[in-house]
């Protein structure tokens, strides 16, 4: 589905605030309330919006242990399907990236105290090694995508 | 039973599972859905805002259909000390989705989506500047941004 400048500034402001009503949205990007939510229906049809969410603080929920995983195989012991099925039922690994290369999976866990997050580790100490990173702090979380990304050049540095 | 999160109800907790699934639930939906009024389930959100406990809503989108096909999962073994001047640099770039601190040898963990190799080529120079990169591409995500329930919590009986 191409995207004109009018779906491009939808996105941006529902990606920012997806609690805006029609009407709102609508005067924001210069359309009536019924033509933005036409428009809205179509970037959900096309699978361009795949959903609307709120973001939870997991601190305050009594989730104060956030960690990147890598999962590593060491001894030839990794059953891929296996240990996607043991994070599919592990409701503290809130997103399980499947990688190329030397790692194999990436997890990103949230648990209660290091213990927690201790006994969540072992479900994986009989198929691999686990490397953790605790997180201090998200800088930058889910930043919004935006029309110029695509074609976005970085400078490079003379080294 | 963890204790920290005694100030959120099981109606609160509902809520929070109704909106992270569906952040754009209209009040009279959300309510009938948790057993309150409209504008009390208005009045519950508006605390759960106001607390912190919700931060935002974000209508997700498919980075693939944006013309992003490639992610990759990069960690920036920098100079801790410079940690002002790379968070600068980094929201600078907008392929660069997640940052997160970590502790330990790598200084960030980042999450990027990129249209095309080049596009990560010139990344990954520019992020050199700070320090050394580990890049691995994402295969796919059999789970990604689950949300967050009471279960969450539950310390997982079937372990002890």
């Amino acid at each position: 589905m191409p995207l004109d400048t009018t779906d491009w500034k939808i996105l941006t402001e529902l990606q920012h605030d997806a609690r805006l009503s029609f009407a709102e949205l609508g005067r924001r990007v210069g359309l009536s309330s019924p033509a933005v939510q036409e428009r809205v229906r179509r970037l959900e049809d096309a699978g361009v919006i795949e959903g609307y969410h709120v973001k939870v603080n997991a601190k305050k929920v009594g989730l104060p242990i956030m960690s990147w995983t890598r999962l590593v195989d060491l001894q030839g012991k990794y059953n891929i399907e296996q240990v996607a099925e043991i994070a599919k039922t592990t409701p503290e690994i809130l997103s399980c990236y499947h990688l190329i290369g030397q790692d194999e999976y990436l997890l990103h866990i949230v648990a209660t105290s290091v213990e927690h997050l201790e006994l969540i580790l072992k479900k994986f100490t009989e198929y691999c090694q686990s490397i953790s990173s605790i997180v201090i702090k998200a800088s930058v979380n889910n930043r919004p995508i935006e029309p110029e990304i695509t074609q976005f050049t970085y400078e490079e540095e003379e080294s | 039973v963890n204790t920290l999160n005694s100030n959120l109800d099981s109606t609160d907790w509902k809520i929070l599972a109704e909106l992270q699934e569906d952040g754009r639930l209209s009040y009279t939906e959300l309510g009938r859905r948790v057993g309150l009024s409209s504008p009390a389930a208005q009045e519950r959100v508006r605390k759960l805002e106001d607390a912190g406990i919700i931060t935002g809503y974000r209508a997700t989108v498919d980075y693939e259909r944006l013309g992003l096909p490639i992610r990759a999962s990069i960690r920036l073994d920098g100079n801790c000390r410079e940690v002002d001047r790379m968070l600068e640099g980094l929201r600078e770039m907008p392929n660069v989705i997640d940052v997160y601190k970590v502790l330990g040898d790598d200084c960030f963990r980042l999450l990027v989506a990129v249209a095309s190799p080049e596009q990560l080529h010139s990344l990954l120079k520019s992020l050199s500047i700070y320090g050394e990169t580990s890049t691995t591409v994402i295969i796919k995500a059999p789970i990604e941004n689950r949300p967050i329930t009471p279960e969450t919590l539950s310390l997982m009986k079937e372990q002890r």
